[in-house]
């Protein structure tokens, strides 16, 4: 009696799978990748609660020097005068009286600055700002 | 006379490199993005016409000294004391007015501190009143 021979079998792991699975790797890191405007270095303060901000807010920067810097939230925050809040925030809650604001201070700077940075925001009836920090673990 | 056979040629497109061009851009992406800090403390400020007074006899003072240091009521605190001497008060009155008085040569990093104990104790009434009005209060 005369068997069948059984086809060999091949010993390849079948890669043309991977492609796909790459480029789909590709699209999830597109869609989720939010590029940041905001490149000032800042050691920010550290706190257990935090809260994600609004994407698109102002972004008011207080450097250790006290030095502020601004931007509407397109652009990488320009050096300005403390003083110059009151216009800029101004001119931001006069387009749009909900505008977010972010302040990003640095933890070593003197609450004198922030404190200032405050009441301007506050006399332009500036209303929803976060304060950006950075993750404290549990002592 | 016998011609030798050509050899087949094969009709698909070579994808075997598709992979390695993908996983090349993949690793570019996670290289060149950076992740922004986008993450604090949010706070709603009052609207500035109708400025709820806090109830400075009922609340809570807590002063920020230019060292760092930190009084509850008057009495020399660390801030490992804000909770266990707020959680009592807040059960009794979830509404609990909690000022934050923080002298201008203290660090930002202790304010953040205070706020950060009294988000997580779920304190809804936090003022931190700005110098301006503070000079205003002491005038009155």
């Amino acid at each position: 009696m005369r068997f069948r021979r059984r086809g060999a079998i091949q010993a390849g792991i079948p890669s043309s799978s991977m492609g796909d699975i790459a480029f789909l790797l590709i699209v999830f890191f597109i869609v989720t990748t939010t590029f940041s405007v905001d490149k000032t270095k800042v050691n920010l303060p550290e706190s257990i609660e935090r809260k994600a901000t609004y994407p698109e807010a102002a972004i008011i920067v207080i450097d250790s020097d006290g030095r502020v810097f601004l931007s509407e939230g397109d652009r990488n925050p320009e050096l300005r005068g403390i003083e110059d809040v009151t216009v800029f925030a101004l001119n931001l809650v006069a387009r749009r009286p909900l505008t977010q604001f972010t302040i990003k201070a640095s933890k070593d700077v003197e609450y004198r600055y922030v404190d200032r940075v405050m009441e301007q925001l506050r006399d332009v009836n500036a209303r929803n700002i976060s304060l950006l920090t950075e993750q404290r673990v549990h002592s | 006379m016998k011609f030798g056979t050509r050899l087949k040629v094969d009709e698909e497109i070579n994808s075997s490199s598709t992979a390695d061009i993908a996983f090349l851009l993949i690793i570019f992406f996670m290289v060149t993005t950076v992740f922004g800090t986008t993450r604090g403390l949010e706070m709603t400020l009052p609207k500035k016409q109708s400025t709820e007074e806090a109830k400075t006899a009922e609340a809570v003072l807590i002063e920020i000294g230019p060292d760092g240091g930190i009084t509850i009521d008057g009495v020399p605190s660390s801030i490992a004391d804000i909770q266990p001497y707020l959680m009592p008060k807040l059960d009794r009155n979830p509404n609990k007015f909690v000022l934050i008085k923080s002298d201008l040569a203290a660090k930002y990093q202790v304010m953040i501190s205070v706020i950060d104990e009294l988000r997580q104790l779920n304190v809804k009434n936090i003022s931190i009143p700005t110098q301006k009005e503070i000079r205003m209060w002491e005038r009155y």
